[in-house]
């Protein structure tokens, strides 16, 4: 449960420094913190049904 | 595009001016765009760094110390990781000043402490990167445009590049 809070906290704070960092609208900023944490959640959950699968 | 911060943002005259703006941000986390005024900016990119760094430092994770390692790989990612981790300024010198994030080896969360400790780090880099952009006047609209153009660009040239291939295979063919 720790790895898994810590994932999607991490997640969050990368989407929202790299959003920040790149435009001064507070419209663009928003968009991207979600455009990113989605991708990454997305990619979090694949690569995680990945593991699942292939573990033995 | 929309400024959030237009009316009070403040803007440096010379590049010296933007070195010390980088310098201030690397060193205390938001310092730099509170310099220049802008404050709600400074709040989230401070508050997320300190955050990071905090549970970095509870989650038992290891601050490297530019130190020798065992062999030369290891002294290598000792090096890589003091850079990152002094990304965090401040943080990080109180943090070894009062012997805090040794890291526990056997602590389950070990490895996430790291992630976190160094995460903050490269963050404020980010950060310290943003406030200089910002000193400067920087316009993320017009680099974001010239971007996609060059990638437009880019890909109109392979595009052509790849139907001129096949029309040359078309020609080559026996009729």
């Amino acid at each position: 449960m720790t790895h898994f809070l810590c994932l999607i906290y991490i997640s969050f704070a990368i989407s929202t420094v790299v959003a920040t960092t790149a435009t001064n609208d507070p419209a663009k900023i928003f968009k991207r913190t979600a455009k990113y944490f989605g991708m990454m959640a997305i990619g979090s959950i694949a690569v995680g049904w990945l593991m699942f699968l292939l573990s033995p | 595009m929309r400024d959030w911060e237009a009316a009070s943002a403040r803007f440096v005259s010379s590049k010296a001016a933007a070195a010390g703006v980088f310098f201030l941000a690397i060193l205390v986390p938001g310092a730099g765009h509170l310099y220049l005024r802008r404050r709600k900016k400074a709040l989230l990119l401070a508050s997320i760094i300190v955050v990071t760094f905090v549970l970095g430092v509870h989650l038992e994770g290891k601050l490297f110390a530019f130190e020798k390692g065992q062999s030369g790989s290891e002294t290598l990612i000792n090096y890589i990781g003091s850079l990152a981790g002094l990304g965090n300024g401040i943080l990080y010198l109180v943090a070894i000043g009062f012997g805090l994030a040794k890291g526990q080896i056997d602590q389950p969360t070990f490895e996430i402490g790291i992630t976190f400790l160094l995460s903050a780090g490269l963050f404020n880099i980010l950060a310290a990167v943003d406030a200089y952009r910002c000193s400067i006047g920087y316009d993320y609209d017009a680099a974001e445009a010239a971007r996609l153009q060059a990638r437009g660009e880019k890909k109109a040239k392979r595009r052509a590049r790849k139907q001129s291939a096949r029309q040359n295979k078309r020609q080559q063919l026996p009729k």
